[in-house]
C-alpha cells in the first residue's frame, strides 16, 4: 500500500463524542486502537476546539501497518476545564470485517515507580465504532 | 474505570546526533497468561523517522512485533499492538528509531508494557 492511500481510501467510519478534561490539568495519551482493521487503511483524530490544549489535540491520518491491532497516538496537555467534541476517523478501500472495531481513548499515567516509572494510565474516556 | 497496569517501561534520550539507535527490553510475562499492549511512545522524534519493534521469541498471538512504522506526529508520537502473551513468557525485545533528520537533544522513546485491567 503506497503512502498517502488515505487520500484514495473512503472514509468508512466517523465518529464524534464530547470530551471533557473535568477540573484538573493533566498529560494525556489519546489514543486510537484499530482491531481487526485491513492493512493499509487509515485513522485519523480532531477536535473542534483548538484552544487550549498543547501541542494541539489532532493525529493526521496514520497508515494502519500492523494486523490484527494497531494501536496510534498523541501526548497532549489538557488545561483543567477543556471541553471539546472529538472525532476520530477511519478510512479504508476494503468494507472492514465483522468484529473489526477503532476505539478513541483518553488516560492519564499515575503512580510512580522507582523502577518503571509511572506504573498505570487511568483511563478517562474511551468509546468505540464497531462493525 | 479501566486502567494499564504497566508492567516494563524503559526510557531512552536520543540525543547525539546518531542516525539511529536500538535498545532492549527484558520481558517477563509472570505466572499469569494475558492481553498485553506493547507501546513506543516517542518526544521529539522528527517527524519522518521510523520506529518499530519484535522480540526474540514466538509463543504470543500474534507475535510482539511492529513492524517500520513511520513517526508522522510531533513533538510526541504513540504507536503499538496488542498480543495474547503465554504465561513464563521470557523474551527480549528490541526497538529501534531511524531518525529522518538529527534528532533535539531532548528526544527520546520509550518502550511500554501494560494489561489491561478494570476495577
Amino acid at each position: 500500500m503506497e503512502k498517502g492511500s488515505h487520500q484514495t481510501a473512503g472514509l468508512r467510519w466517523k465518529t464524534t463524542f464530547n470530551y471533557s478534561q473535568g477540573d484538573t490539568e493533566r498529560d494525556m495519551s489519546f489514543t486510537l486502537k484499530c482491531i481487526n482493521i485491513p492493512l493499509g487503511s487509515s485513522v485519523a483524530l480532531s477536535t473542534d476546539n483548538p484552544v487550549g490544549p498543547m501541542p494541539p489535540l489532532v493525529l493526521k491520518p496514520v497508515e494502519v501497518s500492523t494486523y490484527p491491532t494497531f494501536i496510534v497516538g498523541v501526548l497532549v496537555k489538557v488545561p483543567a476545564g477543556y471541553t471539546c467534541k472529538i472525532s476520530f476517523e477511519l478510512y479504508s478501500i476494503v468494507a472492514p470485517e465483522a468484529g473489526s472495531s477503532v476505539t478513541c481513548q483518553a488516560g492519564y499515567s499515575t503512580g510512580i515507580d522507582s523502577n518503571i516509572g509511572p506504573s498505570r494510565t487511568i483511563i478517562t474516556a474511551s468509546v468505540t465504532t464497531e462493525n | 474505570m479501566s486502567k494499564l497496569e504497566i508492567t516494563h517501561s524503559n526510557s531512552h534520550l536520543l540525543g547525539g546526533g546518531n542516525e539511529s539507535a536500538e535498545f532492549k527490553l527484558f520481558y517477563q510475562q509472570g505466572t499469569e497468561s494475558g492481553l498485553i499492549q506493547f507501546s513506543l511512545i516517542c518526544r521529539n522524534v522528527p517527524v519522518g523517522s521510523t520506529i518499530g519493534f519484535s522480540s526474540d521469541k514466538p509463543g504470543p498471538n500474534p507475535p510482539i512485533y511492529l513492524p517500520p512504522t513511520t513517526v508522522s506526529s510531533s513533538p510526541s508520537f504513540v504507536t503499538g499492538m496488542v498480543s495474547e502473551v503465554p504465561a513464563n513468557y521470557e523474551a527480549e525485545i528490541t526497538y529501534y528509531v531511524i531518525f529522518s533528520q538529527t534528532p533535539p537533544p531532548d528526544a527520546s522513546i520509550q518502550l511500554q508494557a501494560a494489561y489491561i485491567a478494570t476495577s
